[in-house]
């Protein structure tokens, strides 16, 4: 049995009131008699002045108490369910991290809300997903209490995400009849037809929000209070599992508040952890980090171009590095002026046979720049670059031209199955190229993919989740929870990690909120799947005959 | 609350009227006093033969039995029922609750004068009484005249006291006289002291009780402030059925102790409600347990 209008049961606030004004000393009326010693003194007697009486049973309390308690069950409307109905419930949970901080609540408020809706039919099917839409479902079935367990041992870690996609996906599971509930910890906009059960409560917070480690030996940590009111929290440094490696230090952050925090790293250390002492947000509260250990590049550069100053530049910007003889040398990892054995930068020459007079003499380049769509010059300005002219570059199949000047191509990628050689299509040491920064990054970002690409040990600190290039045709993704860890590929460590939580709107619980989704929807489901009462016309028969009756008595004075 | 004048005169207009075919049960005892109608306890002049004795000196010579002497040679005297005129003792409880409703004080008022018409046509010597919160008095006749009676009707609502049981004591009831108590007997307390004046000194009682169905029968229900008639006690209580069928038990009881109580002493009780005609009452209530008798 369900009722259509639980708020009918307003009306039982009747019962109260109706003893309430049976308590109260009705005004008497004065009546002389001769025979008043035939009537004994008793219990029933009043005391005069008293404004609240002894509850005294009468027809007439008792008609009015049945009035009342026949008038609620006519007003809350019991509806019977049919025993073949069946309603859809799929229940979306928000797997952002900051629900992590929610729990408890959260399985409190399944636990009262999901009752409600097992109401709207005689068989509910749960299903539960999660806000990641490519995390597979959680549960399937028609156990309201499985459904409940797995929403709540769902671990979150994601950060702020779109949730329309799961939510269509659930709209579509649950069908135009059926029911979705999003469990999250704010309100967020959501599609017609999606309630929110928001289980957040503003909540003070202090978070670390990252930590670097700098060239001088030291690291420096910024932590933040993401609560509204101030905090104190003690601060410490761990080494694997033990100890702090220095006395806690204690911080005090305003509402908001932002705080560097540095200091040396200790002798011989790849591996620290920057703890803050804990609340109800757990994710940010350990930071993991390494000593970065960059992948260590061999370069060559060819002899004609040992001497530009340029280039012995920018070879000693792309440290750690190994300068190796020949260009050309197997395990040459990035060679410059020559085409090695993997990767290279090849500089256009001057007109070969024309004395240095002549050669001063070659006009510059002339046309607009155009700058093509590469992740390479991607956002870089070429204006002003001038070079001067050069035998074109002889475009092979496969080739990308990076950058034109004119029909000229200034920036020309070439690759191969093995190599990988970026062609600069005019001579370096005529031309102001070094002054453009734009020149200058693109061969810096040609010589990171370079370094990213190489098989070799690298130490890093990512995000969460963080998708991770570790070498050439090797990709991962950086673990779900703060913590070290390591890639390997046939026995071969490629990086050891620390992986932290980073999204600090995750961390803000400041506006988290809570909302009951009203019950309209399952009163809706109710009434569409149920069968009214069918003796409700004796029931007001019943009241109206019951409200004559105390009528009548009234008049009698009783 | 008391009566008009004009309601006096109507009641004893009334009284007057059903004094003709109902009276005092003067015939149903030997009555004791001046010479007059009724038969005497003694040895009369009347010509009802009584007995025969033995002539004593002194005794008159008109009553000896000559035929008796021829037969017997023996004086033998001839004795003929004595006839008296009965005195009728009128007791009138006065108390407020006498005239506690309209039906009950007219049928108080008709009881009175029914009394005193049934004794006067009887031919009785009439000793009215007064009964007070403040005792017994005598009326003098002056005072029981109709015309001081109706121009002056308080005399029925006297006194706000409650009448008790002792009050009798104080009448000064002659041997052998009727005893009419015209009271609704609504006192606290045993009716035997009552009864028993009422059948002291071989007299006869009767009580005449008016009474009314709203004392008998109330109505109440509800909160109610009861407040006593003649003391002005108050008493504030919620009375519902039970209260009420509580009460009517009491009612009945207290009339069944009076009852009984006249029973032994073979005064006749009679309540007389104020509802009826009073002929119809007479004839209903008063007429079976020989309160009144038809008139001759």
């Amino acid at each position: 049995m369900s009722f259509g209008n639980p708020f009918g049961f307003f009306a039982l606030v009747g019962i109260p009131a109706v003893v309430f004004i049976h308590l109260l000393q009705v005004r008497s009326r004065r009546v002389r008699v001769s025979t008043l010693f035939l009537l004994d003194p008793s219990a029933f007697e009043r005391e005069a002045g008293r404004k609240l009486d002894r509850l005294r049973t009468s027809r007439l309390l008792w008609l009015q108490l049945a009035s009342v308690l026949v008038a609620t069950w006519l007003l809350v409307e019991p509806r019977w369910l049919r025993e073949d109905t069946t309603l859809s419930v799929v229940l979306v949970v928000d797997a952002s991290a900051s629900m992590s901080a929610y729990r408890d609540a959260a399985e409190e408020a399944l636990a009262s809300y999901l009752p409600e809706i097992e109401r709207g039919a005689e068989r509910v099917t749960w299903t539960v997903l999660g806000s990641d839409p490519t995390a597979p479902s959680l549960y399937s079935g028609d156990v309201r209490e499985e459904a409940a367990a797995a929403a709540v041992a769902w671990q979150s870690h994601l950060g702020v995400h779109e949730l329309d996609p799961s939510l269509n996906l659930a709209s579509s599971l649950a069908g135009p009849r059926g029911l979705v509930v999003l469990l999250t910890d704010h309100v967020p906009e959501v599609p017609v037809g999606v309630e929110v059960l928001a289980v957040g409560v503003p909540l003070a917070n202090v978070g670390v929000v990252s930590a670097v480690v700098d060239d001088e030996g030291g690291w420096r940590g910024i932590v933040k209070n993401s609560g509204a009111t101030t905090e104190r929290r003690s601060w410490w440094l761990e080494v694997g599992g033990a100890p702090p490696v220095h006395v806690p230090d204690v911080l005090e952050l305003a509402p908001g508040d932002v705080r560097f925090i540095a200091g040396k790293l200790p002798d011989s250390v790849e591996e620290l952890t920057l703890v803050l002492e804990g609340d109800r947000f757990t994710l940010d509260d350990r930071l993991p980090f390494v000593v970065p250990q960059r992948k260590t590049l061999r370069v060559g550069v060819s002899p004609a171009l040992a001497d530009n100053r340029f280039v012995r530049g920018f070879v000693e910007t792309l440290e750690p590095i190994e300068l190796v003889s020949h260009a050309s040398q197997e395990g040459v990892d990035l060679a410059f002026g020559r085409v090695g054995p993997s990767a290279s930068i090849v500089f256009a020459e001057a007109a070969p046979g024309l004395s240095a007079g002549a050669l001063a003499k070659v006009e510059t380049l002339q046309g607009p720049i155009v700058v093509e769509n590469d992740p390479l010059v991607e956002g870089l300005d070429f204006r002003g670059l001038v070079a001067s002219n050069a035998p074109a570059h002889v475009l092979a199949d496969g080739d990308r031209v990076l950058v034109w000047q004119g029909e000229h191509p200034l920036l020309v990628l070439r690759e191969s199955a093995r190599t990988r050689t970026l062609f600069v299509g005019f001579p370096l040491e005529k031309s102001n190229a070094e002054r453009i920064p734009a020149f200058v990054l693109a061969l810096h970002r040609y010589a990171a993919g370079v370094r990213e690409q190489k098989r070799a040990l690298s130490h890093r600190n990512v995000e969460t989740r963080q998708r991770l290039r570790v070498a050439a045709g090797i990709e991962e993704r950086a673990p779900d929870v703060p913590g070290f860890f390591e890639v390997r590929r046939d026995g071969e460590v490629l990086l050891k990690g620390a992986a932290h939580f980073a999204d600090v709107r995750e961390g803000d619980l400041s506006a988290a909120t809570s909302n009951v989704p009203s019950t309209d929807i399952v009163r809706d489901s109710v009434l569409r799947n149920s069968l009214p009462d069918p003796l409700s016309a004796i029931w007001i028969l019943l009241l109206m005959a019951l409200a004559a009756t105390a009528w009548a008595v009234q008049e009698r004075g009783v | 609350m008391n009566a008009s004048p004009d309601e006096v005169a109507d009641a004893r207009r009334e009284a007057m009227r059903c004094a003709g075919a109902f009276r005092l049960p003067f015939g149903r005892e030997l009555w004791r006093g001046a010479v007059g109608n009724w038969a005497g306890a003694g040895v009369g002049s009347s010509i009802d033969f009584q007995d025969h004795r033995p002539y004593l000196p002194g005794d008159d010579p008109r009553y000896i039995d000559w035929q008796a002497y021829a037969r017997s040679d023996h004086y033998v005297m001839k004795l003929y029922r004595e006839e008296v005129s009965p005195t009728v003792e009128l007791v009138l409880d006065a108390s407020v609750s006498m005239s506690a409703t309209a039906a009950k004080r007219r049928r108080s008022l008709e009881l009175f004068y029914f009394v005193v018409a049934s004794a006067t046509a009887a031919g009785a010597a009439l000793r009215p009484w007064i009964l007070t919160g403040d005792g017994a008095q005598r009326w003098d006749a002056v005072s029981l005249q109709p015309e001081s009676l109706e121009k002056d009707a308080s005399w029925l609502a006297h006194g706000a006291d409650r009448v008790d049981t002792s009050l009798l004591r104080g009448v000064d009831f002659r041997p052998g006289s009727l005893r009419v108590l015209v009271s609704d007997c609504l006192f606290p307390g045993e009716p035997e002291p009552v009864v028993r004046a009422l059948a002291s000194s071989k007299g006869r009682g009767v009580v005449l009780a008016p009474s009314s169905t709203e004392e008998s029968e109330p109505k109440w229900l509800g909160q109610l402030e009861l407040e006593d008639c003649e003391t002005g006690a108050r008493r504030t209580e919620f009375i519902d059925d039970a209260r009420l069928e509580s009460y009517r038990a009491s009612y009945l009881r207290h009339f069944q102790f009076w009852e009984a109580s006249c029973r032994r002493r073979a005064v006749a009780f009679a309540q007389i409600p104020g509802e009826l005609d009073l002929s119809d009452a007479l004839r209903t209530h008063a007429l079976s347990v020989s309160a009144v008798e038809p008139a001759a």
